[in-house]
């Protein structure tokens, strides 16, 4: 008398995975020709129509940036701190500067509540928009017109 | 001798003969596929607003940047003119009068809907996707226009750096 165990009674079970491969590869074409992988970011701004809203108080300083041609930047300034600053977008300190001018003015000293921008006429907006960025790290209301 | 022995070795390594079925092993594509499709399906679902610019124009690249929250009129300076919704407007040559006309069109049918919606309202936003050659002149009267029709939230759309 003999047991006889393993090889007749083996459980190996084979799934057909074919059709899942089929679906799969279906999808994922449909999925990369219809997917965008470009990340679009948003710069809010107003018209100068919108300008009373922005500004709900009386600002102590105005600011007017004005882009220039050349890949400069004016800042005038109006109010409790009057002048002209220039800065260089081609220069990354000069750019450091400029964001630290930013934060100063928007400091309790000065309480800056909203950005004038304009431009020049044939300033693309490629370096309209290297300008909007640095401006929208203090958070105010931008306006963008003709100042 | 030599000869011999080489032509047995020669014939231990023959493939036995089969009856000619191959088996591909593809259970690791199946995984690849699997992490892919988990990939592209959930980015799909966490741009719930995708926008995208129509052939042809080159957004410029800006840090500090937003997400688009809601929907709005959607702008496109491309590299050929004015397109509104994805409806090519006019060209860059005088543009002012149908492109006013266009977005006083949309002003109409937004007052339409919002005669039988009351949570349809007057929206003074716009998205606006211009191409980075287009100077600040056209950008200008743009603007402009837009404002004059009651859009005087503009959103620019950019690159994420």
């Amino acid at each position: 008398m003999s047991a006889n165990f393993g090889s007749s009674n083996s459980q190996d079970v084979d799934i057909n995975i074919t059709p899942i491969i089929d679906c799969f590869t279906v999808l994922i074409t449909f999925l990369l020709a219809s997917a965008s992988f470009l990340s679009i970011g948003f710069f809010e701004v107003s018209t100068p129509g919108n300008a009373a809203d922005a500004a709900q108080t009386e600002p102590d300083t105005e600011l007017v940036v004005r882009v220039k041609g050349n890949q400069i930047a004016e800042f005038r300034e109006k109010g409790k701190k009057n002048g002209t600053l220039r800065f260089d977008l081609s220069k990354p300190e000069s750019i450091k500067t400029m964001e630290a001018e930013l934060d100063a003015l928007k400091s309790n000293d000065y309480k800056l509540t909203q950005i004038l921008v304009s431009a020049d006429d044939e300033v693309g907006f490629q370096s309209l928009s290297q300008v909007m960025g640095h401006l929208n790290r203090v958070n105010l209301p931008v306006i963008v017109g003709e100042f | 001798m030599m000869r011999s022995r080489r032509r047995r070795l020669f014939q231990k390594n023959k493939a036995p003969k089969d009856s000619g079925q191959m088996s591909l092993q593809i259970t690791s594509m199946a995984d690849i596929f699997t992490i892919l499709l988990v990939f592209l399906l959930k980015g799909i679902a966490s741009d719930a607003l995708t926008i995208s610019p129509s052939n042809g124009t080159k957004l410029p690249a800006g840090v500090n940047t937003t997400a688009l929250s809601e929907s709005a009129l959607q702008v496109e300076l491309s590299d050929r003119g004015i397109l509104i919704e994805k409806e090519f407007v006019s060209g860059y040559q005088n543009f002012e009068k149908p492109f006013n006309e266009r977005l006083t069109k949309e002003r109409e049918r937004q007052k339409l809907i919002a005669k039988s919606n009351d949570t349809v309202k007057d929206d003074a936003r716009a998205i606006l996707l211009s191409d980075q050659n287009v100077p600040f002149s056209t950008m200008k009267l743009v603007l402009r226009t837009l404002a004059k029709n009651g859009y005087s939230e503009v959103k620019f759309g950019v690159i994420k750096e």
